[in-house]
């Protein structure tokens, strides 16, 4: 196994490349120049000498290679530049803005998991039964509801029409339990279950398709053969492997699961990376558009690592193979 | 999406402490007045909610954020503040005389002015003020904005090293301290030198300058001498802050306040479930707000105007847009009054000139001036040499004339706004585009930086929001930044600037120290920006305030932040 | 805006055909029969008919603003009302779906030839040129349709249907497109292909007249879920107000116009049609993709 990771995190490298590459290519056709975003400043009286200055001293009048590595060492210092819109450090802000994204983000994850797996199996288990059309169609149903929509209606209901929950933000100000446990969860629930819901159904439909590939499989007309309970039969041996397309799924859609933060947290007043980039986006705050699109990235290639990681874990051909 | 009131943070036309209940000749109103009985009960929290997120920086002035500012003004309050009648009533100050030659003012300290923790505002947090105004930290290094409040004191025309004082201001008593300016000023003190906030020396008089921005300070301010103390920051949502026990007007009632971030889509929702106190709506949702259980819905006026520039030295249409006629067209071609049934609702009027109709100092002439008249317009444009060929107008050099308009992003009423000129102006044939909206601090930063005329943008559809004095100081001048930043009119050959740079000055001369001199003086300049429509003014809309009914004693205002003032007057029922 | 396609991967078990009829016709009838996927057809044929030909519907005009009508409820004149801009919304409505099925059929149509080139070239070739177009695609994965959306508005500083219909063509195939080539490498070692190989048949005929037709099913699930996931984001995109100009009519700008809590609860006249069309198209592709798959590997419906 661990050969396999180390194997796989020295294949990220060339595609890392390529990815710092494409940005360092689209920081360039950006108004103004690689210098110019990381310090750009426009309030700066007097730019246009300082503009020459800092030119001749970082060498960019230097070829596009030679600019992109003193780039590529600034990111790998973890210097991303300062955002003129926020007047901070790109990098300090996008360590304030993550943690709130990825708690968003898992915190869906683990909803669409544990809800729509046992749901797919069960359907699987049972199909063409009741529960299997019922729900079959519900399914279909939430996944043509876009999630903003989704948004919008449990806010309505869960907030405003039963104040129930809180419409916005990650803590309640002014309380003495503000920030614990209860009060971060009680706000994570209705932006969780929007970006969810859309996807709970692909997945259920995605759980439920692969058990029943599975459950006619030899192993398990075997297992039947020899007697094991039909509970048993479903968890030990159907759920691990009807899960396998479950994971690479998962690879694929968490760029999916990032862009659907962008807009969910714009309506819940999310602080995360999504705010982060729309407000860089309107401001035309370059060096931030870069920092989180590059973050984006990164981000993704990280999540399909685990999802590698997960199906090699789940599959061991992968790993050998 | 950000929904955002654009307003102007950074110029010279904001007043910080801003505190007007605005009821003078008739315009405002407040919801019913405290009673004046000792039945007001204390205690409680209110959400008040802000569209789009603050900036972060909590050191006060140091951001250029309106909601910054606006947090920072519950903090920290000012010299001096206005009553009703826009007169210049104590604050932190409470006595203050001329000298004969009316170069200095002498200012003493209210004794029971007091920071929140309990000790004494002294003339040397005064000081401390003004010298981190004067700064070159705060002025070059940080980029503050405010320096203009204190330009004006003899020897901080440019910035001094940090911690210099300068010439002009004179440490007299720990309770006693005068500010000189090098001759006569009428405006200096309204318009300027009364916004200035004192700060605490002993929480900042330890830490350099320059460290101030990444001190821990900058992140929660720990004490201030306003109503309400900030004790903590969420960064992107909410600032939570706490009653001051020793405020200079007394305890406020309410215990916490709380400003929240909260989408416009969802901000009435939080009305509605009472999860908001207080916050700004949209016209078109009047009627539905008032007749929700527990809510009600304050008319404030608005101190401020929306307008559309245009871009004097574009390098594309800069010729045109610097005609004369071509402006005048604009005007005439517009129908304001019809923008404001649409989109104000009625609640609003035409803006005529350099300041809103329901300011003190408006020049009534100016009412109807520029009455919607595309006939007028087509024969303006006509006679300036803007030919039509394919149903499209040419600039007189006949080549394709198609401006661009930019917006500021957030507000949707921009939006609506924008799509409205462009009807009006494509209906005298001039073919205008409408570019994608940007963030308000990105047009005007873009526009500082344009003095090649290079940058995209060529017309712009802004809002200014002006401050109590009418003060043109700091934005129409030929040697204000401001000016050049966002239309360039003053940079122009055009003479009328010479006398728009005379009337600015006359009107605070030794001789303005007379209201009616001084009144005549602002008449004749709001005339000539009339004619000269350096920009093209539009509408005075009025702002919109919903709260929750059982919050007594708010204070409506056109010129507070938030369009609701005296946040210490305010007390919450059961 | 996901794409369950995995489980179809392992769905396609390819099928020889009966005698008789061709596979495509046999598909067709299977297909016919489904009532879900008839259904899903009749209201996707009739939104676009309604969209194409929106003119015949209303003779407002979408994009041209009335300022002495604005805010306006049900009227005779205005069947759902006008919006703060004066814009017809029944106009609205049946032009707003232009903007949503041409960025969603931009997405099929990419998704149809890259996946089909790629995964035609990559999993009959295989080796070095497999290699690299594939980590090409893992690049390309790396960045998410709203962020790319995001920094190309800025770079470009517009906003216009071209600019998403760009993006859409940047970010939809490399999913799909790794998916053909899963089939593909499947195919390779199917029994036919290797038997084509071994009398000499030539690498071209044997993508296109035998791996093509047996990847085709594959495919149509992929372009039907391509074109459903597009539809829903690019209504997300135009409710952050980053979509398309607001003179341009999508249903998603609609609801963003009427998304505050006293729009919804006071006025559904005004924001239920565009949701209603929105989820409809979705609904309607789905049960379409669900149908042709079903039709073209029967072994799926067990």
């Amino acid at each position: 196994m661990a050969t396999y990771i180390i194997r796989r995190l020295l294949g990220l490298i060339p595609t890392l490349f390529v990815i710092t590459v494409i940005v360092f290519l689209m920081m360039h056709a950006m108004p103004g120049n690689a210098f110019e975003s990381l310090v750009f400043n426009p309030k700066i009286k007097n730019a246009d000498a300082l503009y020459k200055h800092l030119l001749a001293q970082n060498g960019l009048n230097q070829s596009l290679p030679v600019q992109y590595i003193h780039w590529l060492g600034n990111i790998l210092q973890g210097n991303l530049g300062n955002s003129w819109s926020m007047q901070a450090p790109v990098s300090q802000l996008i360590a304030t803005y993550l943690p709130n994204t990825l708690l968003l983000a898992i915190s869906a994850e683990v909803i669409i998991l544990i809800i729509s797996i046992p749901i797919g199996l069960y359907q699987a288990n049972k199909v063409n039964g009741s529960f299997d059309v019922v729900s079959s169609f519900i399914a279909v149903f939430l996944y043509s509801i876009p999630s903003f929509v989704f948004a919008l209606l449990l806010l309505f209901f869960f907030s405003f029409s039963l104040p129930w929950l809180p419409q916005s933000g990650t803590v309640t100000p002014a309380v003495s339990w503000s920030g614990d446990f209860g009060d971060r969860f009680q706000h994570l629930i209705l932006p969780a279950l929007a970006l969810a819901l859309p996807q709970l159904a692909s997945y259920t439909r995605l759980t439920r398709g692969n058990t029943l590939q599975v459950i006619v499989a030899d192993f398990v007309r075997t297992a039947r053969a020899k007697g094991l309970r039909s509970r048993r039969i479903l968890f030990r041996h159907v759920l691990r492997n009807g899960i396998i397309p479950v994971i690479t799924q998962f690879g694929f859609d968490i760029g999916n699961l990032f862009s659907g933060a962008v807009i969910i947290e714009n309506i819940f007043t999310w602080p995360g990376m999504g705010q982060l980039s729309i407000s860089a986006t309107i401001s035309r705050d370059y060096p931030l558009i870069l920092g989180t699109t590059l973050l984006f990235a990164v981000m993704v290639l990280i999540g399909n690592l685990i999802a590698d990681i997960l199906l090699a874990a789940a599959d061991p051909r992968i790993r050998l193979g | 999406m950000q929904k955002r009131t654009v307003m102007m943070s950074a110029a010279a036309v904001l007043s910080l402490s801003a505190l007007l209940a605005g009821c003078s000749s008739g315009i405002g109103g407040s919801s019913a007045a405290a009673p004046r009985h000792a039945a007001i009960p204390n205690g409680g929290t209110i959400v008040q909610a802000i569209p789009t997120k603050f900036g972060a920086n909590m050191i006060p002035l140091l951001d250029s954020s309106y909601y910054t500012a606006w947090i920072d003004s519950y903090q920290f309050d000012s010299l001096l503040q206005f009553d009703q009648k826009d007169n210049l009533i104590g604050d932190l100050v409470n006595k203050w005389w001329y000298s004969n030659d009316r170069k200095t003012i002498f200012f003493h300290i209210n004794p029971k002015a007091k920071w929140s923790n309990g000790k004494p505002v002294t003339s040397a947090d005064v000081k401390l003020g003004v010298d981190w105004l004067t700064s070159k930290t705060y002025v070059n290094t940080d980029q503050g904005s405010y320096e203009y409040l204190v330009q004006n004191i003899v020897g901080a025309s440019n910035p001094l090293p940090d911690g210099q004082t300068p010439a002009g201001f004179k440490v007299i008593s720990p309770s006693e301290f005068s500010m000189s300016m090098a001759s006569p000023d009428a405006a200096v003190l309204p318009s300027m030198w009364s916004s200035i906030q004192p700060l605490p020396v002993s929480v900042l008089g330890k830490v350099p300058m320059k460290d101030w921005k990444s001190s821990v300070f900058n992140k929660v301010f720990p004490i201030g001498s306003g109503p309400f103390i900030m004790t903590s920051v969420n960064e992107g949502q909410s600032v939570t802050m706490k009653a001051n026990p020793y405020y200079l007007f007394g305890k406020p009632h309410i215990e916490y306040n709380i400003f929240k971030v909260i989408s416009p889509d969802t901000v009435d929702g939080g009305l509605a479930s009472g999860q908001v106190q207080v916050a700004q709506i949209h016209a078109k949702d009047y009627a539905s707000v008032k007749k929700m259980p527990g809510l009600g819905v304050g008319v404030v006026p608005n101190n401020g105007f929306r307008y559309l520039g245009w871009r004097l030295n574009n390098s594309v249409y800069g010729k045109e847009f610097s005609n004369l006629k071509f402006r005048q067209a604009v005007e005439y071609a517009i129908d304001r009054n019809a923008i404001v049934a649409a989109i104000d609702k009625g609640f609003g009027a035409p803006e005529n000139g350099p300041l809103p109709p329901i300011n003190h100092w408006y020049n009534k002439a100016l009412n109807g001036a520029y009455a919607y008249s595309p006939a007028k317009a087509n024969a303006l444009l006509n006679a300036a040499g803007f030919r039509i060929k394919n149903g499209w107008r040419t600039t007189p050099d006949g080549k394709p004339f198609t401006p661009t308009i930019t917006y500021a992003s957030g507000d949707a009423n921009l939006t609506t706004m924008a799509t409205f000129i462009q009807q009006f102006l494509q209906a005298v044939h001039i073919n205008v585009k409408i570019n994608p909206p940007l963030d308000f601090n990105t047009i005007i930063n873009d526009l500082s930086n344009d003095a090649n005329g290079k940058q995209p943008i060529q017309g712009f559809l802004l809002a200014w929001s002006l401050s109590n004095d009418p003060d043109p100081r700091g934005l129409w001048r030929a040697s204000d930044n401001l000016n050049s930043a966002s239309i360039d009119w003053t940079n122009t050959k055009d003479p009328a600037v010479k006398l728009n740079d005379q009337l600015i000055h006359l009107q605070h001369t030794a001789a303005a120290f007379d209201i009616s001199y001084r009144q005549n003086i602002l008449n004749r300049w709001q005339t000539l920006l009339s004619q000269q429509m350096p920009e093209n003014f539009l509408t005075n809309d009025a702002r919109l305030v919903a709260y929750n009914t059982k919050l007594k004693g708010v204070v409506f205002s056109p010129y507070a932040y938030g369009y609701v003032g005296f946040p210490n007057r305010w007390y919450l029922t059961k | 805006m996901s794409t369950d396609i995995s489980n179809k991967r392992l769905a396609t078990v390819q099928r020889r055909p009966a005698k008789g009829k061709s596979p495509f016709r046999l598909a067709m009838e299977r297909f016919m029969r489904n009532p879900l996927a008839m259904t899903g057809t009749v209201i996707l044929f009739m939104i676009i008919i309604v969209t194409v030909f929106a003119p015949w519907f209303t003779h407002w005009s979408p994009s041209t603003p009335d300022i002495f009508n604005t805010d306006s409820g049900p009227t005779a004149a205005h069947l759902l009302g006008t919006d703060g801009t004066g814009y017809d919304n029944l106009a609205r409505v049946l032009y707003g779906g232009r903007v949503d099925l041409t960025v969603a059929f931009a997405a099929a149509l990419m998704t149809m030839v890259l996946g089909t080139v790629y995964g035609g070239v990559a999993g009959y070739f295989g080796g070095w040129i497999d290699n690299l177009l594939m980590r090409f695609v893992d690049v390309m994965l790396n960045f998410p349709f709203i962020s790319l959306v995001l920094a190309l508005e800025a770079i470009f500083n517009t906003s216009s249907e071209w600019v998403l219909i760009m993006v859409v063509g940047l970010t939809s195939w490399p999913a799909p497109a790794r998916m053909m080539r899963g089939v593909f490498l499947q195919l390779r070692e199917q029994d036919y292909v290797v038997g084509a190989q071994t009398i000499g048949a030539s690498r071209i005929r044997i993508i296109f007249r035998h791996m093509l037709p047996n990847s085709l099913s594959m495919l149509i699930v992929l372009v039907s879920l391509s074109v459903a996931s597009y539809v829903g984001l690019d209504a997300a995109l135009s409710f952050l107000g980053l979509g398309v100009p607001p003179s341009t009519p999508s249903w998603g700008g609609i609801l963003n116009t009427y998304s505050d809590y006293v729009s919804l609860a006071t006025k559904p006249y005004a924001w239920m049609p565009p949701v209603i069309m929105i989820v409809l198209t979705i609904l309607s592709v789905n049960f379409i993709g669900d149908g042709l798959r079903d039709a073209f590997d029967p072994q799926s419906r067990s």
